[in-house]
């Protein structure tokens, strides 16, 4: 995502143009989260198992191992 | 007789099951030490104390009639301002709120009233729960009593200052991304972050309703754990919250007290949460895993996974959720907020549909990576709950400037990725650093392992006997103290 489509964003969210150290620490926050987010997608399997997070929380939680 | 108000919340209450204290006893005390602090302290947005002390007298009435007791009879407790009970004001620590009426009861709070405790009032906290120094521009920093000029963490402020200064036995907080732990670590006192959907939710302020979790602030383990066992378990109003059986926690920490830690095995991380500790740090977690060795845990070096990029995916989700909450009063109320809780929700526009499901669908997948590779080889792992002393309120009045988000990062370097995760963990005590403020140890455990938490923190607790340690701005100061 480009800084110019993160000001379109906020701009369409509040209405009016952010400010230009609100656009600037924007872009950069989001910025450095969606690279951490980037890094991590490859990990991403297309047929997952369907079990979601909490689901998983229950597996993991009787001693740590998952179940076969 | 010293002021049950210095001693342990099951002290107190084993006090007025005898009959040795009443219940109106405990409520006048904890009001006189609310009205001598809050002028140095700021603890507190509301007081209600007609309403505790009606509730009082009742709980009185009760037993007198030799009615059941429960196991908060008559206990004085306060909790973070976004804790809802149905006809009172809510401000979650806002401007925007400030005439916010609740139209229901949070679930937590029905189940303190439901044990017999007396709630006092509201306590101070961060915008919004968004916030981690304890900085309010709306209500007025809250203060440490261990030094007002310092930092008490965020964003549950009120319920670490409040317990730590001998006001209440206890507190409600919150915790997205260490609001309850990093305030217990500040203030000198024990803050439970559970696992993920064991405490309903329902009634409480939404932040980002996918790693907001509910726990208790208190001054011991056991009593921190008899907080937890109440409102914890499975509630109808709020479907997330899980089924799971809750083993009692109060009797783990009470057998864990002045016992030993044979056969536990517990991780030291050799990366990340060791990562630019503060020299202060680096010697109290030495010497905190010294301790628990010498209680007979085995320390075993764990080497962690990709926790940098958790932290990422973790802002993600957070920013996505608090930005959907939050987007109506930003394009309506933007001058209502403070700068920084502005600041800090803005990137939360700046994810897409795509990146909030990417980062959703990738946290099971992190949270067996980590179980696999941490749990495979301990049962808990220790790190500090803060990489750095408690710094001064001055200087981190950052705003919006260009230090917050370092400083933030800094902050919650060690509880944020732990949010993300869904995994419990306690945060106690483990000294002073060399600024005279406390330093916090962390333990993380497995899913729904609050239990073993409780056990071994309160070895650990018994073994470095820091309740004894009274900060120097608690309530009751003309007691002298016995720092």
């Amino acid at each position: 995502m480009t800084p110019e489509m993160i000001e379109a964003l906020l701009t369409e969210a509040l209405g009016s143009a952010p400010s230009a150290p609100d656009r600037e620490r924007t872009v950069a926050l989001a910025t450095l989260a969606r690279d951490g987010l980037d890094r991590c997608r490859p990990l991403i399997d297309f047929d997952e198992e369907i079990a979601g997070f909490e689901a998983t929380l229950e597996t993991l939680g009787d001693d740590g191992e998952e179940k076969a | 007789m010293s002021d049950p108000l210095d001693g342990s919340l099951t002290a107190a209450a084993a006090s007025v099951e005898k009959g040795e204290l009443s219940a109106r006893d405990l409520a006048e005390a904890a009001l006189r030490r609310l009205e001598e602090v809050q002028p140095r302290l700021n603890i507190a947005i509301s007081i209600d104390a007609e309403r505790a002390l009606a509730a009082a007298a009742a709980a009185d009435g009760r037993q007198a009639k030799g009615e059941p007791l429960g196991p908060l009879h008559g206990i004085p407790l306060m909790h973070k301002d976004m804790y809802y009970r149905k006809g009172d004001v809510s401000t979650c620590g806002s401007r925007i709120r400030a005439e916010a009426v609740a139209n229901v009861t949070s679930t937590a709070l029905s189940r303190l009233d439901a044990a017999g405790a007396l709630d006092l009032g509201r306590l101070n906290m961060s915008e919004f729960a968004v916030g981690l120094s304890g900085h309010n521009i709306h209500h007025g920093d809250c203060r440490n009593p261990w030094s007002p000029d310092h930092i008490t963490g965020g964003s549950s402020s009120g319920s670490g200052s409040a317990t730590a200064a001998r006001v209440v036995f206890g507190a409600l907080g919150s915790d997205t991304g260490g609001s309850i732990r990093l305030p217990a670590a500040v203030n000198g006192v024990v803050g439970l972050k559970p696992t993920q959907g064991r405490v309903s939710r329902a009634g409480a302020m939404p932040l980002a309703p996918s790693l907001d979790c509910l726990g208790p602030l208190a001054r011991t383990t056991e009593d921190c754990a008899r907080l937890f066992d109440i409102i914890a378990g499975h509630d109808p109003k709020d479907p997330s919250s899980s089924r799971r059986k809750v083993a009692s926690t109060e009797t783990a920490a009470r057998e864990g007290a002045g016992k030993g830690l044979q056969g536990l095995k517990i991780g030291k991380p050799t990366s990340y949460f060791e990562d630019a500790l503060d020299p202060d740090i680096k010697v109290a977690m030495d010497w905190a895993r010294k301790t628990l060795e010498d209680l007979g845990a085995e320390i075993i070096e764990v080497s962690m996974p990709e926790l940098v990029d958790i932290s990422a995916l973790q802002n993600v989700l957070m920013g996505g959720e608090a930005a959907s909450r939050h987007g109506p009063w930003l394009k309506a109320r933007f001058a209502d907020y403070s700068p920084q809780v502005r600041a800090r929700l803005l990137p939360g526009f700046a994810y897409s549909a795509r990146d909030w499901q990417d980062a959703a669908r990738l946290r099971p997948l992190m949270l067996r990576r980590f179980a696999r590779q941490v749990f495979s080889q301990v049962d808990i792992l220790a790190t500090p709950t803060m990489p750095i002393s408690a710094p001064t309120l001055d200087e981190t009045r950052l705003g919006d400037g260009q230090g917050m988000p370092a400083m933030i990062a800094r902050i919650s370097h060690c509880t944020r990725p732990i949010n993300y995760l869904g995994l419990p963990a306690l945060s106690l005590p483990m000294g002073l650093t060399g600024n005279g403020l406390p330093c916090g140890l962390q333990l993380v455990g497995r899913p729904f392992a609050e239990a073993g938490l409780f056990r071994t923190g309160a070895a650990f607790e018994a073994a470095i006997g820091f309740i004894g340690l009274r900060p120097p701005h608690a309530a009751g100061a003309a007691l002298g103290g016995d720092r």
